[in-house]
């Protein structure tokens, strides 16, 4: 597919990323006092090559990966959660769920201006 | 939506239930820092709570995201603390030694603003949700 509708999906599937993301990173912090927890993080790598692969159509939910976050040290009890660097992590994700969503909300508006000529 | 477990607000609201109950059992522990009597006859032994992620079996990518889970309020086992007062009815009658519970107020104090400081993770957490999904919300607007 080529054109508007394809970046429409393009977007949609970045969003859907975004918002798996921050179920992740959710997850990280509430279990910020679990002993043992090991952090996790969306792989976005993967996503990306999804979404490069020129299908356009991702089945999300299935498709997104979580893998360990590597390089983290662990606290006495066993649990590697830096609360600093997951709030930091949120906060950038939702400015990228922001800038996808006021890209889409742009798209549909020269949409909507092409149709009523 | 397969092995995506609970939804992002489901996610912060199981860490906000789990921290607030940690604060009741703290506050349990500091109201009861000098009760020298429990139902089995001894002195108030503290109390925490037991989180689990409940992943399955630290497994990788079924990638479920399940919240946190309290799995239990366990009891103490450290020794009780002892206080000479010989008037006390409590009161050892030989060396007047009574016990007391093996509480103690500082880490008491530093576990319920860890638990506060975790709930308030949480809490924004949810709120940049809200505004995420406000977000999306007003793409049907138009504009």
């Amino acid at each position: 597919m080529n054109g508007i509708p394809s970046q429409y999906s393009l977007l949609g599937n970045a969003l859907e990323f975004a918002q798996f993301r921050h179920g992740v990173i959710s997850q990280n912090i509430a279990n910020v006092n679990t002993p043992g927890f090991q952090a996790r993080e969306a792989a976005f790598q993967q996503f990306l090559d999804l979404a490069q692969s020129g299908s356009g159509e991702i089945h999300t939910g299935e498709d997104f990966e979580v893998a360990k976050t590597e390089g983290l040290t662990n606290r006495a009890d066993g649990n590697n959660v830096d609360l600093d660097s997951q709030y930091g992590d949120l906060k950038r994700n939702a400015l990228m769920f922001q800038a996808f969503s006021q890209l889409l909300a742009s798209k549909m508006d020269t949409m909507r201006r092409a149709m009523q000529g | 939506m397969a092995g995506w477990g609970l939804s992002a607000t489901g996610i912060s609201a199981s860490g906000m239930a789990a921290e607030r109950r940690r604060m009741e059992v703290i506050s349990n522990n500091i109201a009861n820092a000098s009760s020298t009597r429990s139902k089995d006859g001894q002195p108030y032994r503290r109390q925490f709570v037991v989180f689990s992620a409940e992943q399955d079996s630290l497994s990788l990518n079924e990638g479920a995201l399940t919240g946190v889970k309290v799995e239990g309020v366990e009891q103490d086992t450290s020794p009780f603390n002892e206080v000479h007062m010989p008037g006390h009815p409590d009161a050892d009658p030989e060396t007047g030694m009574v016990k007391m519970p093996n509480v103690k107020l500082p880490n008491e104090m530093v576990d319920l603003i860890t638990a506060s400081r975790s709930y308030e993770a949480n809490m924004k957490a949810l709120t940049l949700f809200k505004e995420m999904v406000e977000q999306t919300l007003t793409l049907l607007r138009g504009r």
